[in-house]
């Protein structure tokens, strides 16, 4: 099922833009305070939020949502439940600055946080502190990440201590408390509850310790006939802008892909199940009715495509995240929304627009609530994600524009006819035009940021504590 | 059967580091009957790091037999996840789980429960158990140390893991004997190698004093988890589960 809507003028989007979403249109020393956030008394009672986040996974990674290689029972409640954004995308497929944008609803450039281990921007409020000044019972479990992985406090949130290490350790932690919290709360506040759950990102290990746990020779033998197939743009290589050229995992066989990719369906499990915990939590509460659940994840992983693992790059495996809301008391169930551009700054103008609160995200990020509640209104006609310190992405309903700053080589690709990025066409002739006019997209989305300094680089990794902490 | 190096084994390469200067336990001992085992709680992403230790207790009660479980993981400031469990079992070939009671919470440097971080499940909570041979994630740990040293049918069965979490389709299988090199103390070694440029000296980590130990390993596989393998002793002393970045390895001090 898809959702078809006339396709507003671009001009008709900016208007939109600027009037609809509780934007702010000067600089960043204008950002309303968050002790200006006013709730709304419209509604009798304001709906509790849980977040849940995901780490390094991939919006095609849900059974639900087609993928044969994966069963995730769990997130396919969601799904049947609720409304699936299949054109969702992240702000910057990094952990920091995609998280930055979630928690904020302005773009990472906007944020300070352009790479990881960064704290978000002093001025720009994050969700913990708009919620949590408007009434909310604000809490956090799980990865943090702004900057640091696993902090003990963080200012607007309460939070669940988790500890850290990798997901396979850490997670079932922050589902367990995240589960304690919702059984053992008070019912005297609505609440806002961070579930931010570190899988699949144990994948990265696969690849940078490819020789302690990806063996030329298949390990498991008997999985030879379960491994999942290569994808069709495994070994394509589009021409790409450098310091995307440069990037290629080349240390695995065709065999050690496939294992690979089977680990990475198998995190995506274990992060299923966590969910679901999580989710059994909720319905044992009675407020589920009243609760929205909002599942999306920061960033994708490469799974081979491209011949890429990881992150960082613009390609649909690394930005492409899910993005599900649900509360089927409220919001359209079991819908899958192929039409609107959605992305991670439109999380913070969301669940502001449920609570009441005047959003303080950025210029461009979107309450997804008429979408949510099935009503027909104009959206955005494109969205730009930022990669690499230097490159930015344009989406729009049919193309990918991609530009990394001072190189001479773009790329274009027809998403309709080429989703699996395999056909670079920027240098098409009777595409030109078109090449233009995303040109001229990104123009105008740059020269509406409000961009800051990057903030410092200060969180370092994670370090397990020892015995005697 | 040539004396392998942990190192060069998969997968006890993942945990190699750990097993420096960590004679395992010796002696008698039986897998079906009373006993208590310690582990430490390993994560590999960087090194074989300690973030946890795990108590298993093993007591025979005529056809079935109990397995309580002890579990703390370290956080930051010092801080835990408390994990304490209780499970009743048949005394099966795959023990079929009766009854369980469960706890987990966080408890602050000083041991105190943080408030509202408690949460208890039993048996009773899960709703409409499998109708094929079921298990807990955490009884495999008994389990394993009982089954044939040899090649033999997969097990097939549903994993209850994390008790709560229902999971079809495992299969629990051998995987092969091994000798492995254990117990030894690590020393820093000069490696030459003659190359075209020239001789080049490396140094390596390796290890001395090791005592070749006979070990059979068995493996995990399933939609849900990664796959899982099982390292058992002669005498059936489960030593070493390495399951991608989340291993458990026998605790040196313990005597089984």
């Amino acid at each position: 099922m898809s959702q078809e809507r006339p396709k507003p003028s671009r001009r008709r989007f900016l208007q939109m833009s600027a009037l609809g979403a509780g934007v702010w249109l000067g600089g960043v020393g204008s950002v309303p305070a968050a002790d200006s956030a006013v709730p709304s008394t419209a509604k009798p009672k304001r709906p509790n939020f849980l977040l849940i986040i995901t780490d390094q996974q991939g919006l095609d990674t849900l059974s639900g949502l087609g993928n044969r290689d994966i069963r995730t029972p769990n997130m396919d409640r969601l799904v049947k439940s609720g409304v699936s954004f299949l054109e969702s995308h992240s702000a910057n497929p990094v952990c920091s600055p995609a998280r930055s944008s979630i928690m904020t609803g302005w773009m990472p450039t906007e944020t300070g946080v352009v790479s990881n281990n960064r704290p978000i921007h002093e001025r720009v409020p994050h969700l913990g502190k708009v919620l949590g000044e408007a009434g909310y019972e604000t809490v956090y479990a799980g990865k943090w990440h702004l900057p640091y992985g696993y902090p003990t406090e963080i200012p607007g949130f309460r939070v669940l201590p988790v500890g850290g290490g990798q997901g396979d350790l850490v997670d079932t932690i922050v589902s367990r408390s995240c589960e304690a919290y919702l059984r053992n709360r008070s019912t005297q506040r609505p609440f806002f509850l961070v579930a931010s759950l570190l899988q699949p990102h144990d994948i990265c290990y696969w690849a940078i310790r490819d020789q302690m746990l990806v063996p030329p020779e298949l390990p498991f033998p008997q999985l030879k006939g379960q491994l999942p197939e290569l994808p069709p743009n495994h070994r394509a290589r589009p021409k790409a802008p450098e310091r995307l050229d440069k990037i290629e995992y080349t240390r695995f066989n065709e065999e050690q892909w496939r294992y690979y990719n089977y680990i990475y369906n198998r995190q995506v499990e274990m992060v299923d199940a966590d969910i679901g915990r999580i989710l059994d939590a909720l319905e044992g509460t009675g407020e589920a009715d009243n609760t929205i659940v909002c599942f999306t994840a920061d960033h994708g992983d490469g799974r081979g495509r491209h011949s890429h693992v990881s992150k960082w790059y613009p390609y649909d495996e690394s930005v492409k995240v899910p993005m599900i809301f649900s509360c089927p008391q409220r919001l359209t169930s079991d819908l899958r929304d192929r039409k609107h551009l959605v992305s991670g700054i439109d999380v913070l103008p969301t669940l502001c627009d449920f609570a009441g609160v005047k959003s303080t995200g950025g210029l461009w990020g979107r309450s997804l609530r008429p979408l949510l509640e099935g009503k027909d209104v104009p959206w955005r006609d494109f969205l730009v994600m930022e990669n690499h310190f230097v490159g930015r992405t344009v989406r729009t309903s049919r193309y990918k524009y991609v530009h990394y700053k001072d190189d001479p080589v773009e790329q274009l690709f027809d998403m309709q006819e080429d989703p699996w990025e395999i056909e670079n066409l920027y240098q098409r002739d009777d595409l030109s035009q078109v090449l233009q006019e995303h040109r001229g997209l990104l123009a105008e989305w740059n020269s509406r940021l409000n961009v800051v300094d990057p903030t410092p680089e200060v969180g370092k990794g994670w370090r397990p504590p020892t015995r005697k902490a | 059967m040539s004396v392998l190096e942990p190192r060069d084994h998969f997968p006890l390469n993942a945990i190699h580091r750990g097993l420096f200067d960590c004679a395992p336990p010796k002696g008698a001992y039986d897998p079906s009957g009373n006993w208590e085992l310690s582990y430490r709680v390993c994560t590999l992403s960087r090194r074989c790091q300690e973030v946890g230790s795990l108590k298993l207790t093993r007591r025979e009660q005529g056809g079935e037999f109990s397995l309580m479980l002890q579990y703390d993981k370290w956080m930051p400031g010092g801080y835990k996840q408390w994990i304490e469990a209780k499970i009743q079992c048949l005394k099966e070939r795959l023990p079929t789980p009766l009854a369980w009671s469960f706890l987990s919470e966080l408890r602050d440097p000083k041991g105190q429960t943080l408030e509202g971080s408690r949460s208890e499940h039993s048996h009773e909570d899960l709703q409409g158990l499998p109708s094929s041979p079921y298990t807990l994630h955490w009884t495999l740990f008994e389990c394993v140390p009982r089954l044939p040293k040899e090649p033999f049918d997969p097990i097939q069965f549903t994993l209850l893991d994390h008790f709560d979490q229902v999971k079809p389709g495992y299969r629990l299988g051998f995987r092969e004997d091994l000798v492995v090199a254990l117990g030894g103390r690590q020393v820093q070694a000069a490696q030459v190698e003659e190359l075209e440029k020239g001789r080049v000296t490396r140094k390596v980590w390796d290890m001395e004093g090791a005592v070749a130990t006979q070990l059979y390993a068995y493996d995990l596989v399933g939609r849900g988890n990664v796959p899982w393998v099982f390292v058992v002793d002669e005498q059936g002393r489960l030593l070493y589960v390495v399951a991608g970045l989340e291993a458990y390895l026998i605790d040196c001090k313990e005597e089984g």
